[in-house]
């Protein structure tokens, strides 16, 4: 397992550094900078403004300068929002995104796990029908759909919840349901086709032969088979719903991270884009490994050495 | 995986999973604020220093005083942190008599501290985008440019630091400057007229001596051997040749280089608030502007400030107009969906809205929504021509581009009503506001354009190269575009292309003349037709269309020199006249800008800057407080 | 798009893989391919379709709801104004139409003259007309998903087949390439890439190769989708590489290319059809989400994903013009919807480890 851990590590810091790379030099292609405004200062103060942040010096140099910083462990001050450094503007959008994205999944995982389940185990059945359909429609449908009905009928129709905001919890409830519906269709599908899998395996056949009630056999034996596929879905789901959904943090204003996302990216903010992407970057490969982990801990049959 | 830990890997998920929701629901709930407003964007920065946009204006102006401010409906000068005032003759001197005013941290707000904010704010090191502001005054220019020649009086700032004080300035040494220019590997010097402070690699190196000492940046090999000494800037001397000086505590004084009749009123504009120098140097930029460390001077104080949530600011006790104040907390929100915004707006959950979608606009302004506060402002909507690119370089094509376009069609297309067209690039509502008529291009006339595109060499558009509109993408921009489109094709002929790009893009490829022909805007920072008309000097920075004329150069000039009044309105005028013959922009509306406002809203001052100061707002709160527990903004009935 | 999951990637694969025999489609799976069939058809021949063109701006008639007004009626844009060239009405009416489409559309005014079934669905703020809108949105969005489908399997099965049966470092270098593309965030890629191909220079060249706008949007879009495929396919063939059939082919001396189009390319077929059922829905919610920040197709072209994030905005609280997100919504939602009881009706049965 060691030799495992010390092999994945290695490649995941190679893969920061190519992707330091390649987002440097493709932030550095593209028109306009982390200055462009309408109103245009002086060429002096242009030239003050370029001398301070260190943008005129060739892109080289800039290059190197930046990866000893980032070696350093410090992600420099962030462009656009002049005031934060980047790593405190991470740290405060990540509370929120955090928290939304860990209510959303856990609702995922209930809600759509119950369902996979209860389809699963009369699978062709009625209840099996109605929930394959709603998790069809919920996996084609754009989440910004979603949420702009879920405003539609909930927050202007009904008044039942605020209509956006952060800070208590009926702000909380509408964005994570937005957020956890499409997961929880995804995760519905993956545990149902893994249990009725499951179902026809050679083990379960042994303990319905042994006279174990349906039941039992659909809880106990099949869900075990469903959990892998669900594990490792889950793996970078999560590394994509903590950085963030943008959809929903942009309808119900939720001070995450996942705006600043796209934010950065259109106001070439080059330390925050950069800090963003790195911090992706690792924990989708911290969640890869996680992952490998914990599905070698739950079936014994995987060999990590291979 | 050894057989041990794979038993424990389920337990630990699961109490890794029941971490993860308890933290998930702890959240930073607060009560709700006396009034809550959208502010657009995330501010930039809370350093009113640092910022140009309208979102961190409100804020900024909130937060700190100005030593005058402008009237919340008529937007004349009246006194703020200067309590009155004397211009001299020529108008070239200003004699502030300050309040006993003191920041909130208790420390005195007196006219030394506002010539150290103002150093600050012209010192290249800040790079603060709008200390242009401040360049009428006499050597503030060079001192921002950081321009310094042999012969002259110069301040050299050591690389040295007071650790007691770890972001002031280096020890000074002030005298003449004896020699200005670099040296080589091999020694020999090369003297310059003027260079600014230590840039350019080593061969390129400035150094300056003065007093027989020389100076130069840290990382110069001469530093290194001893020769030189490190020094971080060489400026202009600030005490003798800027003209910003206090006289005693309370009385600042300020020397302009020409009499410019509009100075006054700038001195109301938001960047030009002293900040606190002493936090400054404290804590350092930005750390000074931290919750623990900030300290303000204005009506209101900041509370808190959650990222893309919101800034919570609350009543200033210390600020002289305290008393005024009725609105003890205030919330700023960060809002910029304009779906959201009008959300939030119909659910009571905020009293103000400054952006909302342009589909719900017109629909309001159709059914006269009492919500909906139109005003017209100072604020031009135009198209850029670049004057470098044949044919767009010959004035009659472009008084033929003009003259063919039926602005109030277009405009009450794209728009709707209550926006109206605009001949001149001034807009209109500067006659009201300064008594300065604009002066108007040649109206709408197909038949003579299309003549004038004949005598330029393209009858019925024949020949005619192929132009692009260029426009940052966004529904509005793009229907305007396309009527423009149409009528050019159907009233002359020519074939014209569209481009729609991503911002960043856009304004890159305008200020490189990187365009055919391109969108923009342009609002007033103060309220003086020069705002307006100083962008199209030779190579000015807002220009960007290439247009140059030493009639309108000298012009711009003569009228920054003559007192207020209607010498310089005539002045103005005729240079206006040239730029609308000239037609390096083609003017095509005036803004109007748009606040939703709810109707327990009792006092809600307007103006043509679009300005709504937070201290005049007033709320009735009962009211207030039974809309929000029925989230509901329009009475019982939906 | 790149959190979504890879479909049995995931499951050990120690279970049997011999061909099974076909059965027939379920009966989802066949209404799915006759909605699609539609839907392609209504892409394909819109041009012939008597409806009004869908850039024609009729501000008079802004938000007019469905089925209200003249419902057929001559249509004053369907011919050229005068002074004009004899074809520039077609360019004003729908832009810039290649040689099939140009034709269709004379067609259309051939048989049909002037007149069109005009606000049948509602039309939006510029009263423009919303069926129209939507029918010739879908050719964008289908062809969205055609150039994502096809470059997915060009480039993704090919990348995945040649790392899975090479084995070893290849496999290794290969599969970093992609976890590394994967790794970026696409949004950033996206934005850098549209910004970049956007910048004048660059446009203008791309556009003398006759690639215009659009299509370098579909290039962006489809140049991120092929990663799953390629992951999925490697997966597959690193089972097949150690099935036991093909043990014994091998055994028995059949040659590497026996033995791959034997046994290799029908098991691989079914799951790259089934990946390719999954990836084109991804693909075009992708769109729709480019289009919600902004980035999407752009004016004056129109798609699925433009309508719907514009009808979005029309969801206001007071008189909400409800069919301008409605019918776009819907087109997108049955499509997918489609596409997706489609993937799992040749799930059933093409892939033959699964016995429903």
């Amino acid at each position: 397992m060691i030799a495992f851990l010390v092999r994945r590590v290695t490649w995941l810091v190679a893969t920061l550094l190519v992707v330091y790379t390649v987002t440097f030099f493709l932030m550095r292609a593209v028109p306009g900078g982390p200055f462009s405004s309408e109103r245009q200062p002086p060429p002096e103060i242009r030239e003050a403004i370029a001398r301070r942040y260190k943008l005129d010096l060739p892109l080289s140099q800039q290059y190197v300068t930046e990866l000893t910083r980032l070696l350093r462990g410090d992600l420099g001050m962030s462009f656009r929002l002049a005031d934060y450094s980047v790593g405190e503007v991470i740290a405060e959008g990540w509370q929120a995104s955090a928290s939304l994205g860990t209510v959303a999944m856990v609702l995922a995982i209930l809600v759509g796990g119950a369902a996979g389940v209860v389809s699963a185990a009369r699978p062709g059945g009625l209840i099996d029908g109605a929930v394959r359909t709603f998790t069809m429609v919920g996996i084609s449908l754009p989440s910004f759909a979603l949420a702009g009905v879920a405003v539609l009928l909930v927050v202007y129709e009904w008044r039942l919840l605020p209509a956006a905001g952060w800070g208590t919890l009926p702000q909380l409830i509408l964005p994570a349901g937005c957020l956890g519906a499409v997961y929880a269709a995804e995760i519905a599908r993956l545990v149902r086709s893994g249990v009725v899998e499951a179902m026809q395996s050679d083990w379960v056949r042994t303990a319905r032969a042994k006279g174990a009630s349906h039941r039992r056999i659909v809880l106990h034996h099949a869900v075990r088979g469903a959990v892998g596929p669900v594990v490792s879905f889950l793996g970078p789901a999560i590394a994509g719903i903590l950085t963030g959904s943008v959809v929903v943090e942009k309808v119900f204003a939720i001070p995450g991270i996942g705006y600043h996302f796209i934010e950065a990216a259109t106001t070439r903010d080059y330390t925050l884009a950069m800090g963003l992407v790195l911090l992706y970057t690792l924990l989708l490969g911290v969640a890869g490994i996680l992952v490998d982990l914990v599905q070698a801990a739950l079936d014994p049959r995987i060999n990590l050495e291979k | 995986m050894p057989a041990r830990l794979r038993e424990l890997v389920p337990w630990l998920l699961a109490v890794a999973l029941l971490a993860a929701v308890g933290r998930a629901f702890w959240l930073p709930g607060e009560p709700p604020a006396d009034f809550t407003f959208i502010n657009g964007t995330e501010p930039k920065s809370l350093d009113p220093q640092l910022i140009t946009g309208q979102p961190e204006g409100r804020i900024a102006a909130a937060l700190f005083d100005r030593i005058v401010r402008w009237h919340p409906d008529t937007l004349e000068v009246m006194p703020a942190l200067a309590e009155r005032w004397e211009v001299s003759e020529d108008q070239k001197q200003y004699v502030f008599h300050l309040r006993d005013a003191v920041w909130s941290d208790g420390e005195p707000l007196d006219a030394p501290a506002i010539v150290a904010a103002w150093q600050r704010f012209l010192d290249p090191a800040t790079a603060a985008e709008y200390s242009y502001q401040l360049w009428p005054v006499r050597g503030a220019r060079a001192y921002g440019v950081g321009l310094v020649a042999a012969g002259e009086m110069i301040e050299v700032e050591l690389d040295k630091q007071d650790p007691q004080r770890p972001f002031a300035r280096g020890p000074l040494v002030r005298g003449q400057a004896s020699w200005v220019g670099s040296i080589a590997n091999d020694g020999s010097r090369q003297a310059s007229d003027a260079a600014a402070l230590f840039g350019g690699s080593d061969d390129e190196a400035v150094l300056v001596e003065v007093d027989g000492v020389l100076y130069a940046s840290p990382e110069h090999p001469l530093v290194a051997d001893g020769t030189a000494t490190a020094a971080r800037a060489a400026l202009p001397d600030f005490a003798t040749r800027v003209g910003i000086s206090a006289r005693d505590q309370r009385t600042l004084v300020v020397e302009l280089a020409e009499p410019t009749p509009y100075f006054l009123h700038v001195c109301g504009f938001y960047p030009l608030a002293p900040v606190p120098i002493h936090v400054i140097e404290k804590h350092g930029s930005p750390n000074w502007t931290k919750i623990e460390n900030i300290v303000c001077s204005g009506p209101y104080r900041l509370y808190s400030r959650r990222l893309r949530d919101r800034v919570r600011m609350v009543r200033n006790e210390t600020s002289y107009r305290a008393d005024e104040v009725s609105l003890e907390v205030v919330d700023a929100l960060a809002i910029d969906s304009g779906a959201t915004a009008l959300a939030m707006f119909e659910t009571a959950a905020v009293d103000w809205a400054t952006n909302l979608p342009p589909f719900a606009a017109k629909l309001f302004i159709e059914r006269d929504d009492p919500t909906l506060r139109l005003q017209s402002e100072l604020s031009i909507g135009f198209y850029r021509l670049n004057t470098t690119r044949p044919p767009l370089n010959d004035p009659r094509v472009r008084q033929a581009l003009s003259q063919a376009l039926d602005r109030s069609t277009i405009v009450k297309a794209v728009y709707g009503p209550g926006q109206p067209p605009s001949l001149s690039f001034v807009p209109e509502g500067m006659e009201t506001a300064t008594g300065y008529a604009p002066v108007q291009t040649a109206a709408e006339d197909a038949e003579e354009a299309r003549k004038l595109l004949a005598a330029a060499g393209y009858p019925g558009g024949e020949g005619f190269p192929k132009i692009t509109i260029t426009f940052n993408a966004d529904e509005g921009h793009q229907m305007m575009a396309e009527l423009i489109q149409a009528q050019w094709k159907s009233r002359l002929g020519i074939d014209v292309e569209l481009a729609s790009m991503e911002w960043g893009a856009f304004l890159d490829a305008q200020s490189r003349l990187d365009y055919w022909v391109a969108r923009a805007g342009w609002t007033a920072d103060y309220v003086d037709p020069n705002t307006f008309l100083d962008m199209f000097v030779t190579d000015g920075a807002n220009n960007q269309t290439g247009f140059s004329s030493p009639d309108y150069d000298r012009l711009i000039a003569e009228a920054s020199r003559t007192p207020a009044g209607d010498a310089r309105d005539a002045v103005f005028a005729e240079a206006e006249t040239i730029l609308m013959e000239e037609l390096p922009v083609l003017p095509l509306f005036m803004r109007v800008s748009k606040n939703l406002v709810a109707p327990w809203v009792t006092s809600f001052p307007e103006n043509s800057l679009d300005i709504h100061p937070i201290e005049a707002i007033q709320v009735d709160a009962q009211r207030q407080s039974e809309a929000r527990q029925a989230r509901r903004l329009r009475g019982a009935a939906p | 798009m790149g959190t979504s999951p890879e479909p049995m990637a995931a499951v050990s694969s120690s279970m049997e893989v011999s061909p099974r025999p076909r059965r027939t489609m379920p009966l989802s799976g066949r209404l799915a391919t006759g909605v699609l069939a539609i839907v392609v058809l209504v892409a394909v021949f819109v041009p012939l379709a008597p409806l009004p063109s869908p850039r024609t701006v009729d501000t008079a008639r802004s938000l007019e709801p469905p089925l209200q007004g003249r419902l057929l009626e001559e249509l004053p844009e369907l011919m050229p104004r005068e002074g004009e060239a004899s074809d520039a009405w077609i360019e004003r009416g729908f832009g810039d139409l290649g040689l099939v489409s140009r034709l269709m559309v004379q067609g259309r005014v051939a048989l049909f003259g002037r007149w069109a079934f005009s606000g049948v669905l509602g039309r939006d703020e510029l009263g423009r007309d919303l069926c129209a809108r939507i029918c010739w949105g879908a050719r964008v969005s289908l062809a969205v998903a055609l150039v994502a489908a096809v470059v997915t399997l060009l480039v993704g099965v090919p990348w995945g087949a040649v790392a899975g049966w090479a084995g070893g470092r290849v496999d290794d270098a290969m599969m970093r390439a992609v976890d590394v593309l994967n790794s970026i965030p696409l949004v950033f890629l996206v934005v850098f890439l549209v910004t970049v191909l956007g910048e004048d220079s660059i446009r203008l060249a791309l556009d003398r190769l006759g690639i215009g706008r659009l299509a370098i949007f579909f290039l962006v879009v489809a140049a991120v989708s092929w990663l799953s495929m390629a992951r999925i396919v490697r997966g597959r063939l690193l089972e097949l590489r150690d099935a036991t059939y093909v043990e014994a082919a091998r055994a028995s001396g059949a040659s590497p290319a026996r033995i791959l189009l034997r046994h290799v390319v029908p098991n691989l077929a079914g799951t790259v059809v089934v990946t390719l059922s999954l990836t084109v829905p991804r693909v075009m919610l992708f769109e729709s989400f480019l289009s919600f920040l902004g980035l999407g197709v752009q004016p004056p072209d129109v798609s699925w994903g433009l309508l719907a994030n514009a009808g979005l905005k029309a969801l206001i609280p007071i008189d909400p013009a409800w069919w301008l997100f409605v019918f776009p919504s819907a087109a997108l939602a049955v499509t997918l919807l489609a596409l997706g009881f489609l993937g799992d009706a040749l799930e059933t049965l093409l892939d033959p480890r699964r016995h429903r």
